[in-house]
């Protein structure tokens, strides 16, 4: 999916393990929780979920900076819950690494924050959803758990890469501006690696996993932020249209919560 | 979607197509070809000395070849992926990172998208996802038979609500993403109904717990020796690292 | 012994939508009844209480005189097989193999199930696309391996919905042929809804009339397709033979070709 776009090779093998283990732990107890609650007819729903969400990510949609890609895990958190949408960021992400986009080796890191993600949309959905309608409600959802989203990746970030004795960009480095004119002419998913780079860059020189979270987040959050609204958008726009339609399927809902 | 799409990113009729292929690769047990794959992928980012990297992406190629796979149009799949790390390498320099390590890296994450490649393209993805379903829990496994089975249905009907969308002409921007959000509507309703007549069938047909699977490969004496061969590529290259 | 009895079945869908009112229906052992009707009267909810998919608000669903409860559904699946409207929902394992064992496995050990499989897959003339992924077969095809996959559970009693909708012609005789041969062979009940009219004489003995919920007629084949009355109520033209005959202002209606043939040349032949 589209957050954590960093290829193989930056992220050190032993912090891979750490995030492979973190997100065993959490989709393993999401499944021991799927033994006892859900019914048949709620995993048939979820898979097809799954596959939705995997088509729906390849569609470009169009934005101020040309098309971009969502990727619809508050989505996923909001209508299949937090069960649910254990089941559907697992195979979405085990699914696009088989296929080159994105990493094998940081598949635990990008499975752990996209998790998060859905849970932290379904929670927030919820306690809006006690005073305010359905499109206010996801759209305020799904823009808030991005943000903190990216929050969380800038912490899963600093915490693995900084001072990290493997990691090969800290041995060469130093500073240098970056260039203005990137930001004219570049796509978000540009700007984003751009970013993403050029913060880590000067992050790997600073030793303090703290201040590369600064730096990090600094340098990540416009390109995130402007496409959170764009994926708010349209998540409201069809959780909106499936609550009318078939409020039975939004496991969020609390008036027909299904279990 | 547009030709770009088409050109550069992995299409599924040709991943079909090349994947139902013959060759000493093809032939292979999935569970061969995956974990060669995947242990290549964490080789390649395990390496430092870059005398070593530099022959993964050979191996990688030697082997596409050898699987009568067309090299060039993996060599252009694999422009995606390398988009991504090839910031790295014009942007790197700019700031002072010396070429040759922004390179590397960009070798490594290339070579990890061609290994991934290697593996798609040799193996039908009905059998991937046989392989991995063994290993995963019910809902998860059976997810992933559903998905390897209903993923083409639904892109190809996405495919034909784009063309009717564009048949109809090009609308201003923000309508246009109001039209496509209500797509992606339609399309998220379209597939709960599917799955509701699903689960019908499938219940008709006395589906309980996890869903069986009757397909099976043969494990032969081919596979043992190339999973003898990848370990001991593992092996020597990580020796060779620790030495060097 | 009656192979199927609906007796003054209602069903209502969780939106308020009454699909069955009061219907009722007999089937005896080895008959063969289709069920017509236009859109949306309730033709598929009908054939869905067959296998318990469904279960009636009121009323009840017999089986070979068991009624349909959820304590004897497993026994009902093996007993009623269904082949659906969509073969694509239907068809939902990677591959052709993997579908038609679908029902075998869970019920067989493997070795059983797997012999089972091969036998059906052999009769139906199915075995070469035996490691075709669905998505990629004809919709001829698709039907054939939909029919083997329920025809592998040994059902008594074979329940279609549709089985000829998008289907090109020549897959269409097909499948009509391999329908008949069946029923035959296995001495199976047969119960299919369907619009197309001109298969019906050649699949049932009887025609059940479904119009929004209730059965407005149930009964002999001939009498439902003749009477125009009762086929423009139910939103079906007759067959273009029977249109014929009446445009020529011939007594005798003609069903199939068969009777058509006779029936035209005797009326040529007298002119």
């Amino acid at each position: 999916m589209a957050h954590i776009h960093l290829p193989d090779g930056v992220m050190p093998l032993e912090w891979c393990a750490v995030w492979f283990i973190v997100a065993g732990v959490l989709i393993g107890v999401a499944m021991l929780a799927a033994r006892r609650e859900a019914e048949f007819r709620q995993r048939i729903l979820v898979a097809f979920l799954t596959v939705i969400l995997f088509v729906v990510m390849m569609i470009p949609v169009p934005s101020p900076f040309g098309g971009t890609h969502v990727n619809l895990t508050s989505l996923a958190g909001i209508v299949a819950g937090p069960v649910g949408s254990a089941v559907v960021v697992f195979i979405v992400s085990v699914a696009l690494s088989l296929i080159g986009h994105g990493g094998v080796t940081v598949l635990g890191a990008n499975i752990s924050v996209l998790y998060f993600e859905s849970v932290a949309a379904y929670v927030f959905y919820r306690l809006l959803r006690r005073r305010f309608e359905v499109y206010a409600s996801a759209f305020t959802a799904t823009v808030v758990s991005l943000i903190l989203s990216t929050v969380l990746t800038s912490a899963v970030l600093a915490v693995s890469i900084t001072g990290s004795p493997w990691f090969y960009l800290n041995e060469y480095f130093y500073e240098n501006p970056l260039v203005p004119w990137l930001w004219v002419f570049a796509s978000p998913q540009l700007v984003f690696q751009v970013n993403l780079f050029y913060a880590l860059l000067k992050a790997a020189e600073l030793s303090s996993p703290l201040r590369f979270f600064t730096v990090f987040l600094a340098a990540t959050a416009p390109a995130n932020v402007s496409v959170a609204f764009i994926e708010a958008f349209i998540t409201s726009v069809i959780v909106q249209s499936a609550a009318r339609s078939r409020p039975d399927i939004v496991v969020a809902e609390p008036t027909m919560r299904r279990v | 979607m547009p030709s770009f799409v088409e050109k550069y990113l992995p299409s599924t009729p040709m991943v079909e197509y090349f994947s139902t292929r013959r060759s000493f690769y093809h032939d292979l047990h999935t569970l061969s070809k995956l974990s060669f794959s995947m242990s290549m992928v964490f080789l390649t980012v395990y390496l430092k000395d870059p005398r070593l990297i530099l022959f993964m992406p050979l191996i990688a190629l030697s082997l596409v070849a050898a699987s009568r796979l067309p090299v060039v149009t993996v060599l252009r799949w694999s422009l995606t992926p390398a988009l991504f790390a090839a910031v790295l390498c014009v942007f790197l320099p700019l700031i002072g990172y010396p070429l040759t390590g922004a390179i590397l890296i960009f070798v490594k994450a290339v070579t990890s998208a061609w290994f991934m490649f290697l593996l798609i393209l040799t193996t039908p993805i009905t059998n991937l996802a046989r392989v991995i379903s063994r290993v995963l829990p019910p809902w998860l496994a059976d997810t992933l038979i559903l998905t390897s089975r209903y993923f083409f249905l639904f892109f190809d009907e996405v495919q034909r609500m784009f063309r009717a969308m564009d048949s109809r002409g090009s609308p201003p921007l923000k309508r246009k993403l109001l039209l496509t959000s209500n797509m992606m509507a339609a399309l998220f309703v379209r597939g709960y109904e599917r799955a509701e007549r699903v689960y019908v069938a499938m219940s008709s047909r006395g589906y309980k717990s996890r869903i069986p699977l009757a397909s099976s490969e043969r494990f032969r004496m081919r596979d043992t020796a190339f999973i003898a061969s990848n370990l001991a590529i593992l092996a020597a290259f990580s020796l060779l690292e620790v030495i060097l | 012994m009656k192979a199927v009895e609906i007796d003054c079945v209602e069903h209502v869908y969780p939106d308020g939508t009454r699909a069955l009112c009061g219907a009722c229906l007999e089937v005896e052992e080895g008959e063969s009844v289709a069920v017509l009707g236009p859109n949306g009267s309730g033709k598929t909810t009908l054939l869905l209480h067959l296998n318990g998919s469904l279960l009636p608000r009121e009323g009840s669903v017999k089986v070979f005189g068991e009624p349909v409860s959820k304590r004897n559904l497993d026994w009902v699946r093996r007993t009623v097989g269904v082949v659906f409207q969509d073969s694509d929902d239907q068809l939902f394992m990677p591959t052709v193999l993997d579908d038609v064992a679908f029902g075998p496995l869970n019920f067989k050990p493997r070795e059983e199930a797997l012999r089972d499989v091969e036998e059906v897959m052999r009769e139906l003339n199915i075995l070469d696309l035996k490691d075709k992924i669905p998505h990629f077969l004809s919709g001829g095809q698709k039907k054939l391996v939909a029919i083997a996959g329920v025809l592998v559970m040994k059902p008594r009693i074979l329940v279609l919905d549709e089985p000829t909708v998008g289907l090109d012609a020549e897959a269409k005789n097909r499948i009509v042929q391999t329908i008949i041969e069946l029923k035959q062979r296995y001495k199976l009940t047969l119960i299919f809804s369907t619009f197309d009219v001109e298969v019906v004489p050649l699949l049932a003995d009887k025609v059940a009339i479904l119009k929004e919920g209730k059965i407005i007629y149930y009964g002999d084949v001939r009498r439902a397709l003749t009477d125009t009355e009762l086929l423009r109520e139910a939103r079906l033209n007759p067959p273009p033979y029977v249109k014929l005959a009446e445009l020529l202002g011939i007594e005798e209606k003609p069903l199939t070709l068969e009777e058509a043939s006779k029936t035209f040349s005797r009326f040529i032949s007298n002119k």
